[in-house]
């Protein structure tokens, strides 16, 4: 897909060496975000949470979010396909999403196996998307937090320091993805 | 506990929501009758439109914005410096 950094405007894009649309584009990029990107997000988020029953006294607002989030990642994998079958019958979705290979949770899996690419790059876009200029200066900020506040965290992992140098895959996933909200943003045709 | 896994899990995650929601305003944007992709676009209208946003009703707070606890301030008052706009949508747990 290109985009025209300056004008901020989607330019082209193929896929096996076939023009897409526009539209087609919007779709691909959008169900390739939630089916196979974003779950990497939250499968990451379980790595960082803490619900043990001490941080009842040290830190319960971590605490209770680290239920939270547990509880959402747990019943988003385990139930949301259940609802496929009620969409289906409702018009929502056509048939197949509910059949037994599961694609919509193959999606899941197979973006999770994918694991987390570099892309080492994503600092040049700084100038050209708020986003990405937001997410770099936060990180820092987030890490020197939480360094000052560490006694508020318990259970912090020794290899801390080697993971921190790693956000940097992690910012350049995600950033790679939608770096600003104008370049992939999508204007219907006029009726 | 891991550093990198409580800044995606919290900021990055809250954060791509809010970009699903700025960057597709309408879930019917997507078309469902594309010969080609017409079932991806069914199950992206409605992602769209019933997981993109906030929750309504929670009864807790959810957001480094108004949080009491010193780190989650302590990084919404500098992030604010930065984008506002950013700032305010940051969550500190995974409820969407």
């Amino acid at each position: 897909m290109d985009i025209d950094l300056d004008t901020k405007r989607f330019v082209k894009a193929k896929l096996d060496n076939t023009d897409l649309t526009a539209s087609q584009a919007c779709i691909l990029l959008w169900f390739n975000n939630i089916a196979t990107n974003h779950v990497k997000l939250h499968s990451m988020a379980n790595w960082g949470i803490n619900n043990h029953t001490s941080l009842d006294d040290i830190n319960p607002f971590l605490r209770r979010n680290s239920v939270v989030t547990a509880m959402y990642n747990y019943f988003g994998y385990s139930i949301f396909f259940q609802f496929l079958r009620e969409w289906e019958e409702q018009g929502l979705l056509s048939k197949g999403w509910s059949n037994k290979q599961n694609p919509y949770i193959k999606c899941f899996n197979q973006g999770l196996k994918d694991g987390i690419g570099q892309h080492g790059n994503i600092i040049d876009l700084i100038p050209y998307s708020r986003f990405v200029k937001f997410v770099v200066k936060v990180r820092m900020i987030f890490m020197d937090a939480f360094a000052k506040h560490k006694d508020q965290f318990p259970g912090i992992d020794g290899e801390v320091c080697e993971i921190w140098t790693r956000i940097e895959v992690i910012i350049h996933m995600f950033t790679n993805y939608v770096s600003d909200r104008l370049f992939c943003r999508y204007y219907p045709p006029l009726a | 506990m891991f550093p990198i896994g409580f800044f995606v899990g919290t900021i990055l995650h809250s954060l791509d929501h809010c970009l699903l929601e700025w960057n597709l305003e309408d879930a019917l944007w997507l078309d469902v009758d594309d010969p080609r992709f017409g079932k991806m676009a069914e199950i992206g209208r409605i992602t769209r439109a019933g997981f993109v946003e906030d929750v309504p009703f929670l009864y807790f707070n959810k957001c480094f914005k108004g949080s009491n606890h010193p780190f989650y301030k302590n990084v919404y008052e500098k992030a604010a410096k930065i984008d506002t706009k950013f700032a305010d949508r940051m969550d500190t747990c995974i409820v969407k």
